[in-house]
């Protein structure tokens, strides 16, 4: 860590409350920039103020951040977020909650959290959320970052700001150039040469970067409306004010409120996934591979993969397939998330039977929150496990009954599993992530997911050089 | 200010808000202070206490009576319709103060707040009572 970063951290002040052990992990990159408390809950503790720090031998700490989990009593998040918020009015607040049927991310801020989370879906939103704050009580000195399109940097162009790469290893975020530098061949060669499929750039400076992504999207295309980067990030945030932002801790939905999700859903698939420059269509595949699985990235790549595969293929409806592309792993949220958080590739027997259970709670869900959709995107969503060789669940369907439009969900689904970046391995070239496509669809040894000529079809779009 | 002995009922749902306001009255200086967990026990207790209630903190939003239909309940009834009344709420909306002001209440807070804005609060209805 910088030494301006060091002194800076060293003075704020973390308390967590009542987290578990996975919780606290995902935040293990945080607290080495804090001094950290981690208590139990207990609201009369909380709400005396009297906390005491473990570091400097009992006195008293006050914290500038907190990060607070639920009550394992029936006190509701509610009353813990008016309870902390009276007792540190100035601290930077955030909620992380495992049960959605406590979870009501409108209420839980009017109560009295900076924002709360729902946890595992939105432990990378936690995580940015927390840096967010630390770079505004360091003043900038510890840095929040946000990825942004490597297709949207120009070759022999100004930069508008700094861009830095992260290091997977050991989490950190490495400056690479300054801003004002002209962005060579050489760079991208450089970048390419170690697999970089990613750059970052300061939340401070987005404004600026989008301005500069969008005047190089003009360039090609003067009808453009935005860049690759910044529709990327007006995604990721509507998805995550929609999506997460639509329980409301098992309170009953309105009908019209259903409706507005919906209607703001398929807005959202219009304005960020289906109005692109034609031009971009390669790019934006290209520039999603091999990157790091984060909130909402799995729903949002499955909706773009898929949109994109449409287009391109001249098969299924671009709009129903992205709007089905969003919703179709939203069940999960009642999967148990030992499930959930191991990879399904190390999922035993059990753990098969349960995960398989959330295509039928995806459409609870959807039921219970009046997500009311045409039939073939519902179909769709309730298909998208369904494969070409019957050996599909929750029914276990002939591939004269799957949808074209679930085909291609399905063919999305797998094509951001197989083309994300794992940890602990190295990262891969462009044309290693569609080889892994191609054995992983057409030569696994087990299922026939798709039809093999639309697997063929989409890695003839990037041919073998 | 009031009376360190004037009776104050503090209303709120939520037992640890309740005892922070509390507590926050009791640094006040103020000594007689009694709860109730929802718009219809502060109900009961407004009637049924021998010593008159001097003030009533109240919550906003609440289950089976909120602090809005207490307030209303309070000023409709001729024995109690000059009790100072403070309305605490989790925001200021405009639309929502207003409907307060109708009702008539002396004024209201919005959480959080500390002990000095409840005191500026406290002192401005007495001010305005005396």
């Amino acid at each position: 860590m910088a030494r301006a970063e060091k002194i800076a951290t060293s003075s704020i002040s973390l308390l967590t409350v009542g987290l578990d052990p996975d919780e606290l992990n995902s935040l293990s990159h945080v607290f080495e920039y804090c001094r950290v408390e981690h208590i139990d809950m207990d609201l009369n503790k909380l709400a005396s103020g009297a906390i005491e720090s473990a570091a400097s031998g009992g006195g008293k700490f006050t914290p500038d951040l907190l990060i607070c989990g639920e009550s394992k009593t029936a006190v509701s998040l509610d009353e813990i977020a008016q309870t902390i918020r009276m007792t540190f009015p100035n601290a930077q607040m955030f909620c992380v909650c495992r049960n959605r049927r406590n979870y009501n991310r409108k209420a839980l801020v009017k109560n009295g959290f900076n924002d709360a989370y729902l946890f595992p879906m939105e432990a990378g939103a936690l995580r940015r959320g927390v840096f967010i704050a630390l770079n505004k009580l360091t003043n900038g000195i510890v840095k929040a970052y946000r990825p942004v399109r490597m297709a949207d940097i120009r070759v022999g162009a100004e930069l508008p700001c700094k861009i830095a790469i992260y290091l997977p290893v050991n989490h950190k975020y490495v400056h690479f150039l300054n801003e004002e530098v002209i962005f060579t061949g050489a760079h991208l060669e450089k970048l390419r040469s170690h697999r970089i499929s990613s750059v970052y750039v300061q939340v401070e400076d987005l404004p600026a970067f989008y301005d500069y992504a969008t005047a190089g999207t003009k360039q090609v295309d003067p009808a453009a409306k935005m860049s690759m980067t910044e529709r990327r990030h007006r995604l990721e945030d509507e998805t995550r004010r929609l999506l997460g932002g639509m329980f409301q801790a098992g309170g009953a939905i309105s009908i019209e409120e259903g409706q507005k999700t919906v209607e703001d859903l398929q807005s959202a698939v219009q304005r960020y996934i289906l109005d692109f420059p034609p031009h971009e269509l390669r790019f934006q595949i290209l520039s999603m591979m091999g990157e790091m699985e984060d909130s909402y990235s799995h729903v949002i790549n499955t909706a773009i993969y898929g949109a994109l595969f449409s287009i391109a293929l001249e098969v299924g409806t671009p709009a129903d397939i992205a709007l089905a592309g969003l919703l179709h792993d939203i069940g999960l949220v009642d999967v148990p998330e030992q499930v959930v958080l191991k990879p399904v590739a190390h999922h035993n027997e059990e753990d098969a039977v349960l995960y398989q259970k959330h295509v039928d709670a995806t459409v609870a869900v959807m039921k219970e929150h009046k997500l009311t959709v045409m039939g073939p995107v519902m179909k769709a969503v309730y298909q998208h496990h369904e494969y070409f060789d019957t050996s599909g669940y929750p029914a276990a369907m002939v591939k004269a009954g799957i949808s074209k439009d679930a085909q291609i969900v399905t063919l999305a689904d797998h094509f951001d599993y197989l083309t994300r970046f794992v940890q602990g391995q190295a990262a891969m070239t462009p044309e290693e992530h569609f080889e892994k496509f191609r054995l992983g669809m057409l030569e696994n040894g087990r299922n026939v997911m798709v039809d093999p000529e639309l697997v063929k079809k989409v890695l003839g779009l990037f041919p073998k050089q | 200010m009031f009376d360190p002995k004037t009776r104050v009922l503090v209303v709120d749902d939520m037992t640890t808000m309740r005892k922070l306001v509390m507590k926050i009255c009791t640094d006040l200086g103020l000594t007689d202070i009694t709860e109730a967990a929802d718009g219809e026990k502060a109900w009961a207790l407004i009637n049924t206490e021998i010593k008159p209630i001097g003030l009533v903190i109240s919550d906003w939003n609440m289950p089976h009576l909120t602090g809005l239909d207490l307030l209303k309940r309070v000023r409709a009834d001729a024995r109690h319709k000059a009790m100072p009344f403070l309305l605490v709420t989790a925001e200021a909306e405009a639309a929502q103060v207003s409907e307060a002001v109708k009702a008539g209440v002396d004024n209201y807070i919005v959480k959080p707040f500390n002990a000095q804005t409840l005191t500026e609060k406290l002192e401005a209805i007495h001010k305005k009572r005396s």
